[in-house]
Order: structure tokens, then C-alpha cells, then sequence
């Protein structure tokens, strides 16, 4: 596949996707690029915003095996993951809803850490291993989860380890006027209209090993290091904003989220390489759900979109390898 | 994968640019800042003379531009930093630079290849346009002119401190003159007045005003005009005229008096008992003339007139006569050789009265000129009792008690020197009896080109000449009489004239009890002399412009007798 076939293969997607989605180009966007980098994406807003409905409609845009998972506090590892069952004199391995290439983990902040800490090794080693058997999970496996900032009750907040899992963590904002007069029209007279399937599995891999080829110059990857290790409290190349608040920084995956991520975003807008204003852009949807941030923030009200943007102006340009 | 040539051009392009506008701005930079350094120091060397302000400013600021040059040419962007420069500034998303990384690369997969071509098609539509400026922005520019202008106007624009410093090298280059011209009379002239003028010259190349070298010079004078032999003129008049009456009247051949007393002491055997006697009488007279004056020049020769006598009478031996000749031979040729030294030591004294004269004559007309005028008054009494009695020839007994009040008056005229101040002297001429010493004069002096100047009259001396009593002296010399006080002690030898013939050398007497009527009463015409010579030394010893020296020396020769 050339980036050409890439590009229009893409628009096919967009165009599916625009046709129950309004408006949110960018939320879009970066729903497609975490695809193309096979990264998990978690979605952040308030209820009501579309989350599931972008994610179900991408499920049916990839002509691939679609599972959702509605988390809830009694939700049992089980319940995800599968069990063995008695079938005669052998236990027979039933699989759960996480075998398949797109699985909607809708509300995941619901489900008890238990229960949230079996999707680990789901996401990070793409297979699931239950009573010493391995079963590995199809490929392209995308986890696509939704959370609500909002409702504290109920809810559990996600384990470190499981959010730096995520490539993405992005924020869904609250459309337009014309765009909800918009989704009003298309959705109170009628019938919706119903995307069709452009991208099977093959494809999206075939997509995301372009992106994974995309020429990325070396002094672009030290950029995305430098930013993130200038989210490390204890490094020299970090601002003031981050020793104050910061209490852990990003890991190395933040680094490879910013890198894939940019490789996508370049595709997607038609360029050959990997750009600073890919990094710029990929940054704070990286980043802000890897930092830790300490209880000065929380007291002064300092978020980590802050913290991000304050690294990113101490460091604004990269230097040359 | 070779660069494409569009990419390898923008980059180059832009590389040049890149080090043009980075040379404007740090030399603006530097020089803003040296030059605001700079006006500073100039500032203050406009009120203060700082001789090297000037040139380490401009130095300065000439080498902060030579140093952004070189710091620049070391410091030259590198293909790297010019290749994100036209990504940044001519919105290449990364084109350029990860072309340029991949074409150094041995092996390119299908996406690398068709990045660098694109970025070549890219690159090839474009130009340093929009790639930003090459001069700093006016906000850098603004200051930094203005910064650069003050320190030049500074420079340009004459201040007090450059007048001072103008004059204070002109009065170098004065002194440097003065101190080359001894240094050549200096290396003809005997050694020890070539040690004094050694370390004249070099005191005088170390002082840096001309007030300094005048002081300099003037003790130079002194010291020179002390270490002159008292007797010498007197020696060289007694050899001249030595020299003279045997050249006219020659005892022996010879082309000088030395060398006529050795051809006479070599040539004695063939002289008659007559020509002996002649010689010596010669002698005994040449002897004479250097009687007070160089007594051992006047032993010799009257040992060798006696000397001559007796050969001639056969009392001697004429080996005796010949040696005492060739004794007297060697003393003239003694006193020849302190003549000759004593002429370069008045040489040299006036070299450097000279060169006094020329920087004080420079002083006086460099920054401006003063002129003072000055009236001095001067008052003297004088009173004078001698008392003596002589025995010797004749007899007579005398006494004589003189008593003169004087006046003087004078008015006096002076020059300022120097910025603003003058310095005058007064000269008094006085009438009256009695001695009379000149008062203070006081003058004030408009200062030239600089400024009003005060000048100060310097002492005016009333000369009030000795008398009897009288109230003009008569100018014949033959009549006149001047008081001439001795200045003794009882007890002390005097030569009293008991009937106005001058018995020179000879003492007549001693001062005891009451003295002679007009005993310190002498003829004005052998006065006349010292009082000259007194002036003229005087006028050597100070600092006078010329016209005033001329002034006194035309009234000496006015009263001439």
C-alpha cells in the first residue's frame, strides 16, 4: 500500500463515519489514528456527547469483529475475559467479549479495579491467559473505552498501569450550536443513516504498518523524547510547572504514542514524514493521562493539559540531531 | 540517495542566510553594547583628559565587530540547523531536514525514496521568501545607531579635556625637541658635563608639562651655573690676553704661549744674557695678568722669569731655567684645559638657558596669552660706616662715615603665561641714596584664547645705586663715585686706596678703629662692570621673555659709562 491508497482509503473511512457522526472532526481523527497505530483509546466526557456511538460507528466502518463491554461495579474479570467450561470431561475455554479486533469498553471507570486489571495483559500483550492457557486475541486488537469525569459515585478511578495502555486519551467536547442542530435533524425525523464497512482487518494492518514506515527523522524522535523527559519532576529539562505538580512523569510509551501517533497524523494530512506540528498536536492527547500529577495540583486546580502545554513551551522547537 | 539539487539549493541558500543575518545581529548586539560601554567612558573623558579614551573606544568597538565576524565564521549554521530553519520558517513540516538525513543514508526503503523526492518537488517551487529578514528588527537597529552616533559626536565634537590633551602634546613635542637638541651637544661635550646633561635629558623626557621641564631646566642652570669655576673667565681672560701679547711678541716659536715656553726652555743656550732678560720681564708681566686669578699659572711663570734671571746673570743653571720654562709651559697648558672645560660647561649652561627660553617663550604663547602688568615699589636704606687704618705706603688716617636712604620706584611690566594665568615681573628703576631693594610688583594678565587669565607681577627690583649723598651721580667716569660697601669683619683684610691708584692683590691694610673718609667710596666706571654682570646673570638665571631681557640689557648699555 502506498500513502496515496492510504489517503483515499481514509477518506472512504471518514466519509462512513461522518455520516452518523456530526461535526468532531478532530475527536474523529484521533479515533482513526489510534486505529492505524492498533493503540487503545480512551475517551473522556461527559455523557451524551456521542462516545459510544463514534466508537460503535468506527465498529461498523471496520468491517471487523466488533464487541462491547458495558462495565459495571459487578462486572467479573470472567465476564471480559471468558471461562473454561465443563463440556464432557474436559474444561473447554469459552471466550469472552475481548476476543475481538474492536472492543467497546463502555464506561470502563465502572468496573472494580479487579475487573479493570483484567484487561492488562489483554491490551499490552494482545492475548489472554486463564487457568495456564494462553489464547491469543485477534489481529487488529483496538480497545476503544469511554469514562465520565463527572459522576465520582460508583465509579473507580483507573489504575496508572492500565492508562498508559491507552496510546490516546481523548477529551470530547461539547459540539457546536449549528452541529447540534444538526445531530437534532438527523436524529428526531427519520431514519439515521447507516455507515458501510470500507476497512476489513487486512487493511487496517496494511494501513497501520505505512504508518509504522513513514520516515520519522532522528531529530524528531529526540524532540519527543526531550518532551518527555522534560515531564519528569527530577530532570533538568523540565519547567517549573512540572517539578511543582508533577509527581511522576510520562513513560517511554508517552514517547511512542507521540511518534506513532505524529506518523498517522502526517499520513492523514497528506505529508510523507513525520513533522514537529505532528509532535505539537499529538502531545497533549499523549501525555496528559501519563502524568502524575502531585496534591499541590489538585490544590491549586492545575490539570495536566496545563502541565503539558507549559513543557511544550519550554520547549518549542527541536534542535538538530 | 542524493539530495536533490532544489533541497541542497534552499538549504545552501538559506545557510548563507542564516549566517548574514546572524553576523548583523551580533554585531549589533556587541557593538550596542561597547559602544553604550564606550560613550560612558567617553563622557567622562570629555571632563577628565583620559588619552587613551579615544582609541579604546573605536578599538573596542572595532573588535567587537571583528570578533562577531570570527565567531560567526566559526560558528556558521550547519546544513542540519539551515534545514530545520527552512522547515520552521517556510512552513516545510520536517521536509527538508528528514530529506536531508535519509540522502545520507546507504539504503532507503519505498516510503524514505518517495520522501526525499517529494521534498524535492517541494523545495524546487520554492525560494527564501517569507524566510524572514536579514537585518535585526529596528527595535535593536534604533538604540544601537543612536548609541553609535552619541559616541562618534563625542569623538568629533571638541571637548576641554582634547584641547588639554592637544596642548599638553605640543608641549611634549616641545620637550622632546629640547631634550634631542642637548642630547646633541651633549655627545660633543666633555664627560663630566655630558653626565649632567645625560641626566638632564632624562629627567626632562620624564616630566610632562612644560612648567615641569622649565623648573627642570632652570635647576640644570643652577647646578651647571654652581659648578662653574668663579675664576674661570677670569682665567680665560688672563690666558687670552697671554696669548695674544705673545703671539703679537713671540719669546719662541710656537703657535701658542705653551708651546713658545718649551721652544724657549729648548732654546736657551743660544739666547744672550739680554734676550734672557727680556723673556723674563715677560714673563714677570704675563705672570701678572695672572695674579689673584690662577696663582699657581702666576708661581710658575714668575719661577721661571727668576729662573730666567739668574741663567742670565749666571746665578743659574740654564737646565734650572728650562725646567721652571717647561713647569710654567705645563701650567698654561692647565689652565687652558680648565678654560676649555669651563667654556663647554658655559655652553651647556647656555643650551639650556636656551631651551629654557624657548619652552617659556612656547608657554606663553601655547594656550592662550596673558599679559600682566605690574608696578613695583621699592624702598631701601642703606647705610654704611667703615672705619680703617692703613699703614703701608705713606701714611694717612681717614675716617669716613657714608649714610643714604633710597627710594625706588618702578613700574613693571609683565607676561602671563600659560591658560589663565599670568606671571609678571616687575622691574623698578629707583632713585635715592643709600641701597634700596625693590618691592613687590603686582600685575594682571587677560588670558588668550582660553579665558581670562590672572596674572601676578613678580618682584620688581628697585636698584637704587649706592652714593654720597648726592642726588644724581654724574655720569663722567672719571668723576663719578659710587658707595661700594665692603662687606668685612674686624679683622679682616681689606685693600683700602689711600690715593685712588689700585694696587691690585696687595692688601694696604687692616681694619682697625676708625676708617678712612670715603673708603668705600670708588669710581663708578670700575663698579659699572659688576653691576652689569650681576643683571645679566640674573636675567640668565630667571625666566624673562626676551623682549624684557632686551629692555635691561639695552639700559646697561645705555649707561654704559
Amino acid at each position: 500500500m502506498n500513502p496515496e491508497q492510504f489517503t483515499g482509503l481514509l477518506e472512504k473511512a471518514r466519509g462512513e463515519v461522518g455520516k452518523v457522526i456530526v461535526g468532531q472532526a478532530d475527536l474523529v481523527d484521533t479515533v482513526l489514528m489510534a486505529a492505524l497505530c492498533e493503540g487503545h483509546l480512551l475517551l473522556e466526557g461527559v455523557p451524551g456527547l456521542g462516545k459510544t456511538k463514534l466508537l460503535a460507528t468506527l465498529g461498523k466502518v471496520l468491517d471487523v469483529d466488533f464487541g462491547r463491554i458495558q462495565f459495571t461495579p459487578d462486572l467479573m474479570p470472567a465476564d471480559i475475559l471468558g471461562t473454561k467450561v465443563l463440556q464432557g470431561s474436559d474444561f473447554k475455554f469459552v471466550a469472552g467479549p475481548i476476543f475481538a479486533n474492536l472492543v467497546l469498553a463502555d464506561e470502563i471507570n465502572r468496573a472494580t479495579p479487579k475487573t479493570q486489571s483484567a484487561l492488562l495483559e489483554a491490551m499490552q500483550e494482545r492475548r489472554v491467559t486463564l487457568g495456564g492457557e494462553t489464547n491469543p486475541l485477534p489481529r487488529p486488537f483496538l480497545v476503544m473505552a469511554t469514562q465520565n469525569p463527572i459522576e465520582q459515585e460508583g465509579t473507580y478511578p483507573l489504575p496508572e498501569a492500565q492508562l498508559d495502555r491507552f496510546i490516546f486519551k481523548a477529551l470530547v467536547p461539547f459540539p457546536p450550536a449549528d452541529d447540534v442542530v444538526e445531530i437534532l435533524r438527523r436524529t428526531t425525523a427519520g431514519t439515521e443513516a447507516e455507515p458501510e464497512p470500507v476497512l476489513d482487518g487486512a487493511t487496517l494492518q496494511a494501513m497501520a504498518s505505512v504508518v509504522r514506515e513513514l520516515p520519522a527523522a532522528a531529530h524528531l524522535l529526540r524532540y519527543a523524547a526531550t518532551l518527555v523527559e522534560a515531564t519528569h519532576p527530577d530532570s533538568p529539562l523540565a519547567p517549573e510547572m512540572v517539578r511543582k505538580y508533577v509527581r511522576n512523569g510520562a513513560s517511554p510509551r508517552g514517547a511512542q504514542a507521540i511518534v506513532m501517533g505524529g506518523k498517522a497524523a502526517a499520513l492523514m494530512s497528506g505529508r510523507p514524514n513525520l513533522a514537529a506540528e505532528d509532535i505539537w498536536k499529538l502531545a497533549p492527547m499523549s501525555l496528559r493521562h501519563r502524568l502524575v500529577l502531585g496534591y499541590e495540583a489538585l490544590a491549586d486546580g492545575v490539570r495536566a493539559d496545563q502541565v503539558v502545554s507549559d513543557v511544550l513551551a519550554a520547549h518549542p522547537e527541536p534542535a538538530p540531531a | 540517495m542524493p539530495l536533490p539539487d532544489s533541497v541542497a539549493r534552499l538549504i545552501a541558500a538559506a545557510r548563507r542566510r542564516l549566517s548574514v543575518s546572524s553576523l548583523a545581529l551580533r554585531s549589533f548586539v556587541w557593538v550596542g553594547a561597547l559602544a553604550a560601554a564606550m560613550c560612558a567612558l567617553l563622557a567622562i573623558a570629555r571632563y577628565r583628559v583620559i588619552p587613551w579614551a579615544e582609541p579604546l573606544a573605536w578599538g573596542l568597538i572595532g573588535a567587537g565587530l571583528v570578533g562577531a565576524v570570527l565567531v560567526t565564521v566559526m560558528r556558521r549554521p550547519s546544513q542540519a540547523m539551515a534545514a530545520l530553519a527552512v522547515d520552521r520558517r517556510l512552513a516545510g513540516f520536517d521536509r527538508v531536514s528528514t530529506a536531508l538525513e535519509l540522502s545520507a543514508r546507504t539504503e532507503l526503503d519505498r516510503l524514505e525514496v518517495s520522501q526525499v523526492q517529494k521534498a524535492g518537488a517541494w523545495a524546487d517551487r520554492r525560494t527564501l521568501e517569507g524566510f524572514g529578514p536579514v537585518m535585526p528588527s529596528w527595535k535593536l537597529v534604533t538604540p544601537v545607531a543612536l548609541v553609535v552616533a552619541a559616541a562618534l559626536a563625542m569623538t568629533l565634537i571638541p571637548s576641554v579635556a582634547d584641547r588639554l590633551e592637544a596642548a599638553r602634546r605640543a608641549e611634549q613635542a616641545l620637550i622632546t625637541q629640547e631634550a634631542n637638541e642637548l642630547e646633541e651637544l651633549a655627545r660633543s661635550a666633555p664627560p663630566e658635563v655630558q653626565e649632567e646633561l645625560n641626566a638632564l635629558i632624562d629627567e626632562l623626557r620624564r616630566t610632562e608639562t612644560l612648567e615641569q621641564a622649565i623648573a627642570k631646566l632652570g635647576e640644570a642652570r643652577q647646578e651647571l651655573a654652581a659648578a662653574a669655576d668663579p675664576a674661570a673667565q677670569a682665567q680665560k681672560t688672563a690666558l687670552s690676553g697671554m696669548e695674544q701679547r705673545l703671539s703679537q711678541n713671540p719669546l719662541a716659536a710656537g703657535a701658542t704661549a705653551a708651546e713658545q715656553l718649551r721652544n724657549l726652555a729648548g732654546g736657551l743656550e743660544g739666547m744672550s744674557p739680554a734676550q734672557m732678560e727680556a723673556a723674563a720681564a715677560e714673563l714677570e708681566a704675563r705672570a701678572e695678568d695672572f695674579a689673584g686669578v690662577d696663582d699657581q699659572a702666576a708661581d710658575a711663570l714668575n719661577a721661571a722669569a727668576n729662573a730666567l734671571r739668574q741663567a742670565a746673570t749666571g746665578a743659574g743653571s740654564m737646565q734650572a731655567a728650562a725646567d721652571a720654562l717647561s713647569n710654567a709651559a705645563d701650567a698654561v697648558d692647565s689652565v687652558t684645559g680648565q678654560v676649555a672645560a669651563n667654556d663647554a660647561r658655559a655652553d651647556a649652561q647656555a643650551a639650556v638657558r636656551d631651551s629654557q627660553q624657548r619652552l617659556a617663550d612656547a608657554q606663553g604663547q601655547g594656550q592662550g596669552q596673558g599679559q600682566g602688568q605690574g608696578q613695583g615699589q621699592g624702598q631701601g636704606q642703606g647705610q654704611g660706616q667703615g672705619q680703617g687704618q692703613g699703614q703701608g705706603q705713606g701714611q694717612g688716617q681717614g675716617q669716613g662715615q657714608g649714610q643714604g636712604q633710597g627710594q625706588g620706584q618702578g613700574q613693571g611690566q609683565g607676561q602671563g603665561q600659560g591658560q589663565g594665568q599670568g606671571q609678571g615681573q616687575g622691574q623698578g628703576q629707583g632713585q635715592g641714596q643709600g641701597q634700596g631693594q625693590g618691592g613687590a610688583g603686582g600685575g594682571a594678565g587677560a588670558g588668550g584664547q582660553s579665558g581670562v587669565g590672572a596674572g601676578q607681577g613678580g618682584t620688581g627690583a628697585g636698584q637704587v645705586p649706592s652714593g654720597n649723598g648726592d642726588d644724581d651721580f654724574p655720569r663722567d667716569p672719571a668723576k663719578g663715585t659710587v658707595f661700594d660697601p665692603v662687606d668685612f669683619e674686624p679683622g679682616d683684610e681689606v685693600r683700602v686706596r689711600l690715593d685712588g691708584t689700585p694696587i691690585p692683590g696687595e692688601p694696604t691694610g687692616s681694619t682697625q678703629g676708625q676708617g678712612q673718609r670715603n673708603l668705600a667710596l670708588t669710581p663708578y666706571s670700575d663698579r659699572f662692570a659688576n653691576y652689569r654682570d650681576s643683571a645679566l646673570d640674573s636675567l640668565d638665571r630667571s625666566v624673562l621673555p626676551a623682549g624684557m631681557q632686551d629692555l635691561v640689557r639695552g639700559y646697561f648699555t645705555e649707561l654704559e659709562p
